[in-house]
């Protein structure tokens, strides 16, 4: 625990039990993630329902009309624990404005001797049909229901027993299988290829001018003296653009500690803060320079968006550090960020997948790394044979999909040139529809 | 110093003597009503009025979703304010909810719905209910597509779900119309890949200007049906509805900005060119 | 164990969540981790809010330069918490007040500095250097124009929307497909191990 506690909080080797207490007070006060007692609170419900309409005045009056065209069915391409109930209005239910008010759904399950209300439906609602999904139920086992209309002054008929039904479990996604295709070649491409770097097969990369220009930044800096400063996005770990920052900055971090030379690291996400604390901290030992690690250096500003922009530009004009790395995912502050670094004079170098910020950093910085370029990151500073094939894997995957867009273009234009569409059945292939139908 | 060394020198101009002017730019068109903006409803923006129109009055609500922050309520309030006079005008019953992690969207909503629903005297829970926030944008959208009530057991003020009258009759997104989400973010387009997509769900999408390009491909295939894109989008939908707010009032100062940036940079050209001609 | 922990616990979450996705069947469990999830995150505000107090409450107590800052910072901090939780949240409450107060304001204005950035660096980078650069400077007039419905006459509007919606989109889309390869590929090497980044320094 203590090792998780100081890499949780600081990565440092002070524990202080003040601040996590604080936090957690805080917690405390959040409200509480919902948890599955939706069958729980529906039993309940159903129990003021049931106590509410045994409660009823007797009959005095006609009762209405019971429903009589109550559907039941498995609902589709689900895990066998829902049914889906329609049923039309009452004969004397005009659209929730006469005497019916209610309709109740009752069921019974296999284990049940008598009908219990699952649910009740207002009459004031839209349309013909009301329909319910009834769930937590069992796969495979049988229910029957019925629907009670109700009136305002408590008489009620119940319609004919429509059942027993199962829902039933399906074992797979039928609507996705062109995704699963897909899916499986791209995966047989990634590591067919990583097996082939493996074996020793030589891949060639294309030269990434952004990349090339980190170790011209890098040596800048320590010739003037300056700090590198690297802003690792403002994404969670969960981020690929985070993890492929986070590969980028182990590199330079050794680089800048074999010139001795100083980095600093300002992290927005709390999750992110240690794991780039961890990350510098080990690039300095692997260097063979430990004593040169600040852990002050490597520190987390904030978790708010613009208060860590503005954090980061104090940092800019008071460090003034020779060099700015921006490699991750960023948003509105992007141009922030690159405009103030563009004032103090320093080298840029930019990378991010965030497509509405690329245009920013393209007009501030000195270069730019767009998109998935920041994932080949990995693969090019450190030419592992491994992370090459992947990259050529993937690279390959691409060009499958450009021959698809070729043919799928080609086809669906020359249906429109013939005016009868022969080739609709292209655009169908890729879609995903949705699991209803 | 000559006319064309001062030309020349227009190209090195200090940055705060451009913000003094863009200050200038931005506020005047506030206290002048000047200059005249007129402009027209694009067809993203007909699509989302279109699709919050036909949703029939007092019956199941459109699903509102703050999921923007502060930074970016300048430009997706008004959108937000226009839309709900449009709906409380009609008597289309509004849920809103917010997936702004951080809990201020929610802050934003609790503001921004109960103020304008005053107006149209529109009552809590009946005409109109806030269920409050998740900060998980991506479970939350995937949970409701099952169960409104396990991902929002009670509402923003306490209050238990089954005790909200709106909700009655709403289980998941098949009671659901449609959903405008209002992201300054890529949770905009996720509510037309994960719900939109997984559940049939429709998805109206209102975003930040510059975030407006990125949803386009959304649009153009059909995935998000109908587009508020910035400040003009807010703008055009406050025409499309009628009530003029702080959408039009912004597009005066933005026409400014855009004359002046263009200034700029045909200064910043002809000093180009023109220390490019003396150079030689 | 430090390392392989993780790498197991990451390969069996990330299996489970590409089955889950073909397999209706998985969707009780898909929730019940979806739930999980939902506490984990809610945990990440408890670290966020224990980082700010730990650095904060630490640079006030040894006096670092600019140690004032942090004092307010931490003030501000408290003051929110406690509107809270003595007052609510609810419309007339001060913790209301003040999120409309100070919050929007402040977060308003940084987001709105970027207007005066793009003007300079607008300013700055659109120069006719080139081909390339002159016909981008073209279109992002004739886009200034026409976002603003200027211009009908000679039908800038439409020519904006056109240059939006067709070439720029084009590019967009490219990137997007590189992009979206790009994550899988990464998301694979993640799951399969390849990919250690996230662990820190990734060695034992």
């Amino acid at each position: 625990m203590t090792w998780m506690r100081a890499g949780l909080l600081q990565g440092s080797e002070r524990r202080s039990l003040l601040p996590f207490l604080l936090g957690l007070l805080f917690f405390c006060s959040l409200p509480c993630v919902p948890t599955a007692q939706a069958e729980d609170t529906q039993g309940q419900a159903a129990d003021r329902v049931q106590a509410s309409l045994a409660a009823a005045s007797p009959p005095s009056a006609a009762p209405p009309s019971p429903v009589t065209d109550l559907e039941i069915r498995d609902k589709p391409l689900d895990a066998g624990k829902v049914l889906l109930v329609s049923f039309g209005r009452s004969s004397d239910d005009p659209g929730g404005q006469g005497a019916v008010t209610r309709y109740a759904l009752l069921r019974r399950g296999p284990a049940d001797t008598a009908f219990a209300v699952v649910k009740t439906l207002t009459a004031l609602v839209k349309g013909d049909r009301l329909s319910y999904e009834d769930t937590g139920l069992k796969p495979g086992a049988g229910y029957s229901y019925l629907v009670r209309t109700l009136t305002a002054s408590g008489v009620f008929s119940d319609g004919p027993v429509f059942g027993p039904v199962a829902p039933a479990r399906q074992w797979f996604f039928t609507n996705k299988i062109n995704t699963l295709i897909t899916t499986i070649l791209f995966v047989i491409l990634i590591l067919a290829y990583i097996r082939a770097a493996r074996r020793g097969r030589s891949l060639f990369i294309r030269r990434i001018a952004g990349l090339d220009a980190i170790d011209e930044a890098v040596g800048r800096c320590t010739e003037m003296g300056k700090p590198t400063l690297y802003i690792p996005g403002i994404s969670t770990i969960s981020d690929v653009a985070t993890i492929a920052s986070l590969n980028i900055l182990g590199q330079v971090a050794k680089k800048i500690a074999t010139y001795q030379s100083r980095i600093l690291v300002p992290n927005r996400d709390p999750f992110v803060y240690p794991v780039t604390q961890d990350v510098v901290k080990f690039a300095f030992a692997e260097a063979g320079y430990p004593q040169d690690f600040r852990e002050d250096d490597v520190y987390f500003v904030t978790n708010d968006q613009f208060a860590y922009a503005a954090a980061v530009c104090g940092t800019m004009v008071r460090e003034k550090p020779g060099a700015n790395l921006l490699l991750g995912m960023f948003f509105a502050e992007s141009l922030i960020l690159a405009e103030t670094g563009s004032s103090i004079g320093a080298i840029q170098i930019a990378g991010t997948d965030a497509i509405s910020q690329l245009p920013f950093f393209v007009t501030a910085c000195d270069y730019t790394i767009i998109g998935e370029e920041l994932y080949a990151a990995s693969a090019y500073i450190g030419r592992e044979p491994t992370l090459l094939g992947s990259l050529k894997g993937q690279d390959y995957f691409k060009l499958c999909v450009l021959i698809l867009i070729i043919i799928g273009v080609a086809l669906m234009t020359s249906g429109v040139l013939l005016r009868n569409q022969p080739f609709d059945w292209v655009s169908q292939i890729l879609k995903v529809r949705a699991a209803g139908g | 110093m000559g006319f064309l060394e001062w030309i020349v020198r227009l190209q090195r101009l200090d940055r705060r003597i451009i913000f003094s002017f863009m200050f200038v730019a931005v506020t005047v068109p506030f206290y002048l009503n000047w200059p005249p903006v007129e402009i027209e409803v694009s067809r993203e923006v007909e699509d989302a009025y279109q699709i919050i129109d036909r949703i029939p009055p007092h019956g199941d609500p459109l699903l509102l979703s703050f999921d923007y922050d502060p930074a970016a309520a300048a430009e997706l309030t008004p959108m937000a304010e226009a839309v709900l006079h449009h709906c409380f005008s009609k008597g289309i019953r509004v849920l809103v909810i917010s997936l702004q992690y951080t809990g201020q969207g929610a802050g934003i909503a609790s503001e921004v719905v109960p103020r304008i629903a005053a107006q149209h005297g529109r009552k809590q829970d009946v005409d109109w209910a806030f269920l409050g926030f998740q900060p998980n944008a991506l479970i939350a959208m995937l949970q409701m597509g099952e169960d409104f009530k396990r991902t929002f057991p009670t509402d923003y003020y306490g209050t238990p779900f089954d005790e909200i009258p709106l909700v009655e009759s709403v289980q998941n997104y098949a009671q659901i119309p449609a959903v405008l989400t209002l992201a300054a973010t890529a949770v905009g387009e996720s509510w037309a890949i994960y719900p939109g997509s997984r559940y049939g769900l429709t998805v109206i999408a209102g975003v930040t200007a510059v975030y407006t390009a990125d949803i386009q491909p959304f649009y153009q295939s059909g995935q998000i049906k109908g587009v508020l894109g910035g400040l003009k989008g807010a703008a055009e939908y406050e025409k499309r509805v009628n009530v003029l707010g702080k959408g039009m009032a912004g597009m005066r100062s933005q026409k400014t900005v855009h004359y002046m940036i263009i200034l700029f940079i045909a200064l910043g050209n002809i000093a180009y060119w023109l220390s490019r001609g003396s150079a030689k | 164990m430090k390392t392989q922990l993780p790498l197991f616990i990451c390969a069996v979450a990330g299996i489970f969540m590409a089955v889950q996705y073909f397999v209706p069947a998985a969707l009780p469990a898909y929730e019940r981790v979806n739930d999980y999830l939902q506490i984990v995150y809610a945990f990440s505000i408890v670290l966020g809010v224990a980082s700010v107090v730990h650095r904060h409450g630490g640079r006030v107590q040894k006096r670092r330069k600019d140690w004032p800052y942090s004092l307010a910072a931490l003030i501000a901090l408290l003051f929110m918490l406690l509107a809270g939780f003595i007052g609510g949240r609810g419309r007339e409450t001060l913790f209301q007040a003040l999120f409309n107060a100070i919050l929007l304001p402040v977060q308003a204005t940084m987001f709105a500095l970027l207007a005066f950035y793009l003007a300079s660096a607008s300013f700055r980078a659109f120069r006719t250097r080139s081909t390339d650069a002159t016909v981008l400077l073209i279109a992002a007039v004739i886009v200034m124009i026409g976002r603003l419905d200027d211009g009908r006459a000679l039908g800038i509007p439409d020519i904006a929307r056109w240059i939006l919606n067709t070439p720029n989109l084009a590019a967009k889309r490219a990137i997007l497909i590189g992009v979206g390869l790009g994550m899988a590929s990464t998301a694979l090497k993640v799951v399969v191990g390849i990919e250690r980044s996230y662990l820190g320094s990734g060695k034992e």
